[in-house]
C-alpha cells in the first residue's frame, strides 16, 4: 500500500508549503499526513543513511525550485538529479515518490541567452525525469512546469520574501502550488471514475435535433460551435485516456445516430462510445442499463447534462452517479472538463488506453453469441488464443492494478501490497503466471494471473488466481486451470490447490469453482486436482502458448 | 486613522493558521508556535493583502508585533 504520510523534500524552505498542503488535504478529506523535510533537504535527506527521511517510510515529494536552474554550478544539475534517481532505486523497500517537474525562471541577465540555457536545462533533467518514470511505477511526475507556465512566475515567486527567508514560492504562490500537489495526491488516493455519461442537445452539441435540424447543430466552426468542438475533443483525450464514453439522450434513436455517424463537424463518431442510449425515457433508467451493458458499478459514473431537471432526476434516482456543475455558457464547458477531477490519473497503462476499444470488441462478441446456435459453436467462432508465461518484472504495474482492481473473479480476494507482489515476482519458492487472451475482435491484453506457491515442489498451491471480468465465460479459466495442472505434472507436482475465500463481490467464482471438475476440501476454501487427472478438466476452445 | 480590527483579525487567523481564540490583539512573534520566522512571512504577505499594501523590505523584519504592524499601517495610510 502507498504510505499515506508524505515528506516533502526540496532546495529551499518549504516549511509553508509542507503547511499549506497538509491544510488542503484535509479540506479535501485526503488522508494524507504531510511533513516538511527541512531546507535544502532533498540531496541529503536521501543519500544520508541515517536521515529521518530515511528511518520512516513516508512517500516522498520532491520540489525543486528555479533556482537551481541557476548559479555557476547549475551545469551539473542533471547529474545531481540521475545520482539521486539512482539512490531512489536502491531503498528497499521501494517508496512511493512523487516528483515536481522542474522549470526556469525567466527573468534573467541577458534574456535572450541565459533564458533558453536555464529552459534547455530543465528539459534535459525533465527528460530523465520522464525515462525514470516510465521504468518504475512507483515513481511519479507532478508537472509542476505547466503549472507554472499557466500561473506566469510572477505571481510565484516574491524576491522580498525569498531575501528574508529562502522561500522561493511566496506565500500566494505557494498556495497555488499546493493545489497542484493536492490534486496529484488525489489521484493518486482515489479510484478515477471510468464512465462518462453525456446528454447530446446543448452539450455534445449546439441546438436541439429535433427542433433545429441536423444541418443547424453546432460544434464546429466559429462562435460558440467552436467551444463544443472544443469539448468533444477533450472528450477524445479523456476516451483515450481510459475513461468510456456513453451517450444518454432523449432523442429519436435513428436521427441522433446519423447525426454521430454522419455530421461533418462531429468528431466523436458511434465507435467513440462504449453506450448508446438515446430513447424517450428518464435518464436514470438509461444510466443504468448502459451500467448494466458495462458491468460497471454507477459509483465510477458521471454524468453531464446542460439541462437542470435532467441532472436532478439522475442525482434523486441514482445518487452514486456524480453529476457535474454545466456552465452557464457553451464558452464553460472546456474549463468543466479540464477541472474536474474525476478521472485523474497520474499515469495511464496501455490497459487504460486500450480500455474503450476493448469494450468496443465486447459489442461485437455479444452480437455473435446471440447468432450462434450453441456455446461451442460460439466460442469455437471467436478463435481463441491465450497466451500464459512466467511473469517479468515490466508486467509489475498490470498485475499490480489487476489484483487491485478485481473482485468478481477472484478467489480470496487478497491485496498484495506492492512489496509483496515485488517479492513474489522475485522468488524461487513461487512462480506468478500471467494471462493474456486474444481472440478475432481483439487483444484483451493482460488479463488473468494465478500465484503459485511452490514451496512444497510435490503439491503447488495456487494462493490467488483471478481473471478480468472482461474474459469470463469463454472458457479461458478452464484453459487456464488445464494449463497450470500441465505445468504441475511436467515439474513432477502430484496436486494442485486452489486457495478460495468468500468475498462480498465473488460469487461469480465460486460458481466457477462449483463446475471447475475440481475437488473442495470439507470447508470448501481448498479445491484440488490430481495433476494427472486433467482430462477429467471442463473443455476450453482456446489454443495455448507459453 | 486607526486600523481596522476585524480585517487585522481575520489576516492574522488566517495567515497562521490559529483558532480564533487563540487571537491576541498584543500578539508578537514568538508568542504561538505558528508565529516563527516563517509564519511571519506569511503574516506579512496576508496583511498586504487584505490592506492593499506593500511593505519595503526592510520594514518586514521590524513588524513583529501587532502593536508594530497597526502602526506601520497607518503609516501607509491603510487604516480603514
Amino acid at each position: 500500500m502507498i504510505s499515506r504520510d508524505l515528506t516533502v523534500l526540496g532546495d529551499t524552505t518549504l516549511g509553508g508549503f509542507a503547511r499549506e498542503l497538509q491544510a488542503q488535504c484535509t479540506r479535501a478529506a485526503l488522508p494524507w499526513a504531510i511533513t516538511d523535510g527541512g531546507f535544502d533537504s532533498w540531496e541529503r535527506e536521501i543519500f544520508e543513511p541515517s536521515s529521518a527521511t530515511r528511518r520512516s517510510s513516508a512517500s516522498l515529494a520532491f520540489v525543486l525550485s528555479p533556482r537551481l536552474l541557476e548559479g555557476p554550478a547549475c551545469a551539473q544539475l542533471p547529474a545531481r538529479v540521475q545520482a539521486l534517481l539512482g539512490a531512489l532505486e536502491a531503498l528497499e523497500p521501494k517508496r512511493t515518490v512523487l516528483f515536481g517537474t522542474v522549470f526556469p525562471d525567466p527573468r534573467r541577465v541577458l534574456p535572450l541567452t541565459a533564458a533558453p540555457g536555464a529552459a534547455r536545462l530543465a528539459r534535459s533533467v525533465n527528460a530523465l525525469l520522464d525515462d525514470f518514470c516510465a521504468r518504475n511505477s512507483w515513481f511519479y511526475l507532478v508537472d509542476q512546469a505547466s503549472f507554472a507556465l499557466e500561473a506566469g512566475i510572477g505571481s510565484l515567486n516574491d524576491a522580498r520574501f525569498e531575501a528574508l527567508g529562502s522561500l522561493y514560492f511566496s506565500p500566494t504562490g505557494t498556495r497555488k502550488l499546493a493545489a497542484v500537489w493536492a490534486r496529484a495526491l488525489g489521484a493518486i488516493t482515489h479510484t478515477p471514475a471510468k464512465v462518462l455519461v453525456l446528454d447530446l442537445d446543448n452539450t455534445l452539441w449546439g441546438g436541439i435535433l429535433g427542433e433545429d435540424g441536423a444541418e443547424n447543430l453546432k460544434m464546429g466552426g466559429s462562435g460558440a460551435g467552436f467551444f463544443y468542438r472544443r469539448f468533444q475533443h477533450g472528450l477524445l483525450e479523456l476516451k483515450n485516456s481510459g475513461v468510456l464514453l456513453a451517450a444518454c439522450s432523449k432523442n429519436n434513436p435513428a436521427d441522433a445516430q446519423a447525426v454521430l455517424r454522419e455530421h461533418p463537424d462531429c468528431l466523436l463518431r458511434p465507435q467513440d462510445f462504449a453506450a448508446l442510449e438515446i430513447s424517450w425515457e428518464p435518464k436514470s433508467a438509461g444510466i443504468r442499463r448502459i451500467a448494466e451493458k458495462l458491468r460497471l458499478g454507477l459509483d465510477s459514473f458521471v454524468f453531464v447534462d446542460d439541462s437542470a431537471f435532467e441532472r436532478a432526476e439522475v442525482s434523486t434516482a441514482l445518487p452514486q452517479v456524480r453529476v457535474l456543475e454545466f456552465p452557464d455558457g457553451p464558452e464553460g464547458l472546456p474549463a468543466m472538463l479540464t477541472q474536474c477531477t474525476f478521472f485523474d490519473r497520474l499515469r495511464i497503462t496501455a490497459e487504460d488506453q486500450a480500455r474503450s476499444q476493448s469494450y468496443a470488441e465486447e459489442a461485437q462478441r455479444e452480437q455473435l453469441r446471440s447468432s450462434a446456435a450453441t456455446p461451442a459453436d460460439f466460442y469455437r467462432s471467436l478463435q481463441l488464443s491465450a497466451r500464459i508465461y512466467r511473469a517479468p518484472p515490466e508486467d509489475f504495474e498490470r498485475l499490480h492494478q489487476l489484483i487491485h482492481k478485481t473482485n468478481q473473479f477472484n478467489l480470496t480476494g487478497q491485496r498484495l501490497s506492492q512489496d509483496d507482489l515485488r517479492a513474489l515476482l522475485a522468488s524461487a519458492k513461487a512462480e506468478v503466471f500471467a494471462l493474456r487472451v486474444s481472440d478475432r475482435f481483439g487483444d484483451s491484453g493482460l488479463t488473468g494471473l494465478a500465484l503459485v506457491d511452490q514451496a512444497d515442489g510435490r503439491h503447488w498451491r495456487v494462493s490467488n488466481f483471478l481473471l478480468s471480468c472482461r474474459i469470463i465465460g469463454r472458457t479461458v479459466e478452464n484453459a487456464f486451470v488445464t494449463w497450470l495442472a500441465a505445468r504441475a505434472q511436467a515439474a513432477g507436482a502430484e496436486s494442485l490447490t486452489f486457495d478460495f475465500a468468500v468475498s462480498p463481490r465473488n460469487q461469480v467464482a465460486a460458481e466457477f469453482l462449483e463446475r471447475s471438475g475440481l475437488t473442495p476440501n470439507a470447508d470448501r476454501s481448498r479445491w484440488s486436482l490430481a495433476t494427472d487427472r486433467s482430462a477429467d478438466l471442463p473443455p476450453h476452445y482456446v489454443t495455448i502458448s507459453n | 486613522m486607526p486600523v481596522d480590527e476585524d480585517r487585522l483579525r481575520r489576516a492574522v487567523i488566517a495567515a497562521l493558521r490559529i483558532k480564533p481564540d487563540q487571537y491576541r490583539s498584543d500578539l508578537k512573534l514568538g508568542d504561538l508556535d505558528e508565529w516563527d520566522s516563517l509564519g511571519h512571512l506569511e503574516l506579512v504577505a496576508h496583511v498586504e493583502k487584505e490592506f492593499g499594501v506593500t511593505v519595503a523590505l526592510d520594514d518586514i523584519p521590524k513588524l513583529s508585533s501587532l502593536g508594530a504592524l497597526r502602526s506601520h499601517l497607518a503609516a501607509l495610510g491603510a487604516g480603514g
